[in-house]
């Protein structure tokens, strides 16, 4: 247990101050110093040199649009974390309400009545439909594979694909994605809070709280698109959602791979595979990604070829047509991947397969080392097979490895903008796909010279990785 | 139990490896940066680095040859090269200045040519106004002031704001289309150089028509292949019969880098015109502000026909482009032409070189000597052996020659009427290095007899150079077009001294050594470059490269470089470009996005203005000190020339937001009623900086 130093005693223990003095210096210099910087530079016109004078909250203004509607809707995120843990708490229902119903429902109204609209331009109403089929049978059987039939929140798994279903409804209704995820948001929450069925369920209590998460989200989205900030920055974190929802999937591998080796018998393969990972850590991330480029070359590249001769060519062509992509996938003509505008983003999720990250992984299976063998062999007993073992032992076990990895994942990809500027442009790519914040601070501040815009950009980012990060941590449960 | 001892012996001595080797890379990337970072001055030798983002073939070579007589001549200087990507390069300078970690020398380009130099850069007029030291023995040159020596007079170098020169160039550059002449030649049955658009277009197409043809052969074939296959071939690859792969051939080869050369030598041809009506201040130039308001006033759209025009016409050429084009490298565009997957493709003076090197470094193809035993002196020779030897169903012995050394090939031909029906090959008659000219295989088929008998056919071609050809007497572009492009003469390749150089004297000497004008020639000719020294010649190869002194110039541009216009349009041109979205799309976006950025950098083009007065007043108060307290007569004539030109220059400036008030005031007041204005008025409204009037 650590032990508390008091202060008359510090006479006697001042070798250990001293000890750890240049490390404190060090990370007060280059990491407090640089970011306290930044935010002081946030309320400049800075150009990173020699131009540097205080202008206010303009940046933010710029960035924001209505700074006060985004703190109003922050305060009552905080309040939102703040609360939601507290069981039967009134302030805790009263900010769910807030987030689910009111504040959704009431930026519907706004976007009706204030000229945005939320009508979608052309529909194709099949495509939509069919796409959100498509999503709806693949979410579902997964969940209703995955999770248990004795697990009280399944309902709260199956739901989540009825609701990508009903989005897509209103999607291929006319309305265009955010006023459509507005409207099922909407009404999703006021069906959670006024079933009397749900009342007094743990598990409705959760699925409140996830809701009020989703319909602060949602807001926030309505307010990067309309509020009349820098709409740059907010397509870039768009793109951000995009990216980290699908990195959470790219977890899996890793975890999967890390519980492999940790249950092979070999000492000696299981020391082996585990260097096998640590090996392409040296490779220079540079090379990495020129490889992957290659990958993606339309004419030469070996995923192209791979789709050709394995046939998924001709059913993505299939896909296209019978679900309107807008012939991304046209027979007989090879998919730029990094260059059309509605391949890029895909091209950057696949980027990396089979994802299995070696950090990731040694994260992992360091926590797996540590599961005492009586869990296995009591498990044993028990009669649970792999999947089972894996399920209840292993994965609620690594929980805090897995933690510790979303947190890394969602700073690193909040903040990564280096290899999308080395494979698709300073610009961000084709109509600014992949315009992320990170590359919109680095743009600002090396291409248009306004540091002290960037810097505010900076800024922004860091709360919202603070926010995300408090939600994993408070959220994420860790149950032994 | 022993065992698990050694497993953990083992595993301990494999950390100390790893430290060690830790240690050692530690150690060595420590003495580097002390090597490369330090004060300039290792294991008493200075230190003088250049960088620079040439990475062509032969410029590398040329400058560490030349650095080499200089250290010779100087012992105790070393000079550095660090070459860097091009696309990196403008970030790389950047952090480096800013860091006060730059080389002494750095190429000048691809950053904020006004704004670095100003900043980070030496002035150079002093210097350049006097004579060349290394010129002293030269008798026509010794006593001329070294600016005097380049051809253009290193006009380029001169920064108007900054009252001076920053820059001393080695080479002049030239941007043409190179073409293969043998494909071109079968293709279209002419190896002559397009004239016009029209021509170069029906070269075009006629190159893609072959293509085709090509590929519809190869699709025949492998049709009647799968016929002859079974029901399980389908799904086991390794039943199925040997298919042909496409042929890949594209009438132009590109990238994101080969549309950036073509855009505005075709633009400035169809829109150039349109510059000069929106040029308020008559400099010959529209600038940003003269933009603004022209779009604000109505006077211009996006939807200008010239405009217009000058996007349909490079979305025509784009047709021709090879598939993908914008998101290939351009060194990838520059390796299929090369490869002869593509007929043509443009570029600069600076790639020639290169691409000549790589051409000839290919295989010359196997050359017929004998067939059956018989000398063979041309291809008909070689043609009417086959047609014999499969008349009488007998194999045919051939004796070729390659790489210099002989090999005997037999070869089986069917019944055909063509040589490449019957063997699968091609020839030509072709005279490598001024010989008598001998049948050389110039094409092998891939499944044919003769590429079973390991016949090799010829990569190498003879490569064309032309002026890009004029829209004049187009049906469709020929109305719009203005004339030809005068090129930009002036020196390139222009490094510039940093102001915080641990050497600044040695570095500058290491310019004027590079910039006589034998070591200039040397420098170029080593590199295939045109010679900035006026009396360097330049090579015959480089000729087609001699710039077009007379012409139009600038083009209808709707950005300010490096601001939100230029990332928004950016953004939308290339899927227009790729065919993704339509020209009225297209200008639709442009209609959506552009207003808004054009307001942010507005506000930004002005307000730099703004800020930069001070700087611009304090040059000029130095010239008018400079000017009182002269030493000299020749200081006081320097500074009576430079003082009027600093007062001129520090009034623009000033002068930029009075300006700005009286142009836009009305403006602002009467709102007119346009798009444009209303989305414009929308941003700016809401974010121009806010200043007391």
């Amino acid at each position: 247990m650590p032990k508390t130093i008091e202060s008359r005693k510090i006479k006697y223990y001042w070798p250990l101050y001293l000890f750890v003095l240049p490390s404190v210096f060090l990370v007060a210099l280059l990491s407090y110093y640089p970011a306290i910087n930044a935010m002081y530079h946030s309320f400049y016109r800075w150009n990173g040199e020699d131009i540097s004078y205080f202008i206010g909250a303009v940046n933010f203004n710029r960035l924001l649009g209505r700074p006060l509607l985004w703190m109003a809707v922050f305060a009552i995120f905080a309040g939102l974390i703040g609360t939601a843990r507290k069981e039967n708490s009134a302030a805790g229902r009263f900010f769910q309400i807030i987030s689910s119903i009111i504040l959704p429902g009431l930026s519907l109204v706004v976007l009706l009545f204030n000229g945005a609209g939320i009508a979608a331009g052309k529909v194709n109403m099949g495509a939509e439909l069919g796409l959100g089929l498509l999503i709806f049978l693949i979410m579902f059987s997964v969940f209703n594979f995955i999770v248990d039939s004795e697990n009280e929140r399944k309902w709260i798994y199956l739901s989540i694909p009825v609701f990508f279903l009903v989005v897509s409804v209103f999607k291929a209704l006319g309305l265009d994605s955010l006023g459509a995820w507005l409207l099922a948001c909407t009404l999703s929450g006021a069906a959670l809070w006024s079933l009397p069925s749900l009342d007094g369920r743990e598990s409705a209590r959760s699925a409140r709280v996830l809701h009020a998460f989703l319909g602060t989200g949602l807001v926030l989205w309505a307010l990067g698109a309309h509020a009349g900030g820098d709409r740059v920055l907010w397509g870039g974190f768009y793109v951000t959602a995009v990216l980290v929802a699908f990195n959470v999937v790219k977890m899996v591998p890793s975890i999967v791979t890390a519980v492999v080796i940790h249950r092979l018998k070999s000492e000696r393969w299981n020391y082996i595979y585990k260097v096998m990972f640590v090996v392409p850590m040296i490779i220079p991330g540079m090379v990495y990604l020129l490889i992957w480029k290659f990958f993606f070359n339309p004419n030469e590249g070996i995923f192209n070829r791979i789709l050709v001769r394995t046939g998924c060519m001709d059913l993505l062509v299939l896909l296209d047509r019978a679900l309107g992509w807008g012939g991304l996938f046209k027979e007989g003509v090879m998919p730029v991947w990094l260059g059309h505008e509605g391949l890029v983003l895909p091209a950057l999720i696949l980027w990396g397969f089979p994802w299995v990250g070696v950090v990731g992984v040694l994260i992992y299976l360091a926590g797996l080392q540590n599961i005492d063998q009586s869990a296995y062999e009591a498990a044993d007993l028990d009669g649970a097979n792999p999947l089972q073992k894996f399920l209840y032992i292993e994965l609620p076990l690594i929980m805090n490895q897995v933690k510790i990895n979303m947190v890394l994942m969602i700073i690193g990809t909040m903040q990564a903008y280096a290899h999308i500027m080395i494979l698709f442009g300073i610009d961000g790519g084709p109509n600014g796909k992949l315009m992320v914040p990170g590359l919109l601070m680095f743009r600002s501040a090396f291409q248009e010279g306004r540091a002290g815009y960037a810097c505010a950009v900076g800024l922004i980012m860091f709360f919202f990785i603070l926010a995300l990060t408090e939600i994993n941590n408070k959220y994420l449960k860790v149950e032994k | 139990m022993k065992r698990k001892q050694n497993i953990e012996s083992r595993i301990s001595v494999f950390n100390l490896v790893g430290l060690a080797i830790l240690a050692f890379c530690y150690i060595g990337a420590l003495y580097n940066v002390y090597r490369i970072k330090g004060s300039g001055v290792v294991g008493g030798k200075k230190i003088i680095r250049l960088a620079h983002w040439q990475l062509e073939l032969g410029i590398r070579d040329a400058i560490s040859e030349l650095a080499r007589d200089f250290e010779a001549q100087n012992p105790g200087v070393e000079i550095v090269q660090i070459p860097i990507t091009e696309r990196a390069y403008a970030q790389w300078v950047t952090t480096q200045l800013i860091g006060r970690t730059a080389p002494d020398l750095i190429e000048l380009g691809m950053f904020n040519i006004v704004d670095y130099c100003g900043r980070y850069f030496m002035p150079l007029g002093e210097v350049l106004r006097k004579p060349n030291p290394y010129n002293a023995d030269n008798p026509e040159l010794k006593n001329v002031p070294w600016m005097d020596t380049f051809s253009d007079g290193l006009s380029g170098t001169y920064i108007p704001e900054l009252l001076d020169y920053y820059g001393v160039g080695f080479s002049r550059f030239t941007i043409r289309l190179f073409y293969n002449k043998d494909l071109v030649a079968k293709a279209a049955g002419s190896d002559r150089p397009p004239r016009t658009l029209d021509e170069l277009f029906a070269v075009c197409q006629k190159v893609r028509e072959y293509s085709d043809a090509r590929n519809a052969e190869i699709r025949k074939f492998n049709e009647e292949q799968a016929g002859k296959d079974g029901a399980m071939s389908k799904y086991l690859p390794f039943l199925r019969s040997p298919r042909k792969s496409p042929f890949v051939l594209d009438p132009i080869a590109s990238s994101r880098y080969q549309v950036s050369l073509f855009r505005p030598r075709y633009s400035s041809m169809l829109t150039a015109g349109r510059v000069l009506e929106l040029d308020r201040n008559f400099d010959g130039i529209t600038s940003f502000d003269e933009l603004v308001l022209a779009l604000l006033e109505g006077d211009v759209k996006y939807q200008d026909e010239h405009n217009v025009a000058s996007l349909e016409l490079m979305k025509e050429f784009s047709k021709y482009f090879n598939p993908g084009f914008m998101s290939i490298d351009r060194m990838d565009a520059g390796f299929a032409f090369v490869q002869g997957k593509a007929a043509m493709i443009t570029s600069g003076s600076w790639d020639a070189s290169s691409f000549i090197k790589k051409i000839n470094d290919q295989p010359a193809g196997d050359a017929v000597l004998e067939v059956d035993g018989a000398a063979a002196s041309t291809s008909r020779d070689v043609a009417e052996a086959f047609a014999k030897a499969a008349e009488g169903g007998r194999k045919v012995e051939l004796l070729i020659e390659r790489d210099g050394a002989r090999h005997r090939v037999k070869i089986s031909p069917r019944k055909a009427a063509t040589l490449w029906e019957s063997a699968g090959i091609e020839l030509a008659d072709i005279s490598d290095g001024g010989g008598a000219a001998r049948p050389v295989v110039v094409d092998v088929d891939e499944l044919s007899p003769a590429h079973a008998a390991g016949v090799r056919k010829r990569m190498r071609f003879d490569v064309g150079i032309f002026d890009f050809p004029l829209p004049k007497g187009h049906p469709v572009f020929g109305k719009y077009f203005v004339g030809n492009v005068k090129e930009m003469s002036g020196t390139g390749f222009s490094f510039g001294v940093v102001k915080f150089s641990d050497n600044p004297g040695l570095a500058l000497k290491f310019l004027q050594f590079a910039t006589t004008v034998r070591n200039n020639e040397r420098l170029n000719e080593r590199a295939q470059w045109i010679p900035s020294v006026k009396g360097a010649k330049p090579i015959k190869m480089l000729e087609p490269f001699e710039p077009n002194e007379e012409g139009c110039w600038g083009w209808l541009n709707f950005v300010q470089s490096g601001g939100r216009t230029a990332m928004v349009e950016g953004q939308l041109y290339w899927p227009f470009i790729s065919g993704e979205t339509s020209t009225e799309e297209y200008l639709r976006k442009l209609d959506e996005q552009l207003p808004e950025a054009t307001a942010t950098d507005y506000d930004n083009y002005v307000t730099n203005y703004i800020e930069k007065t001070p700087d611009k007043n304090y040059l000029r108060s130095i010239w008018l000190a400079k000017f009182a307290f002269a030493r000299d007569d020749a200081a006081r004539r320097e500074a009576s020339l430079k003082l009027p030109a600093a007062w001129e220059n520090y009034l623009l400036f000033k002068n930029a937001y009075p300006k700005h008030l009286v142009n836009m005031g009305p403006l602002i007041e009467a709102r007119p009623d346009t798009a444009f204005s209303r989305d414009f008025f929308k941003t700016y409204d809401a974010f121009a900086t806010k200043r007391k009037e």
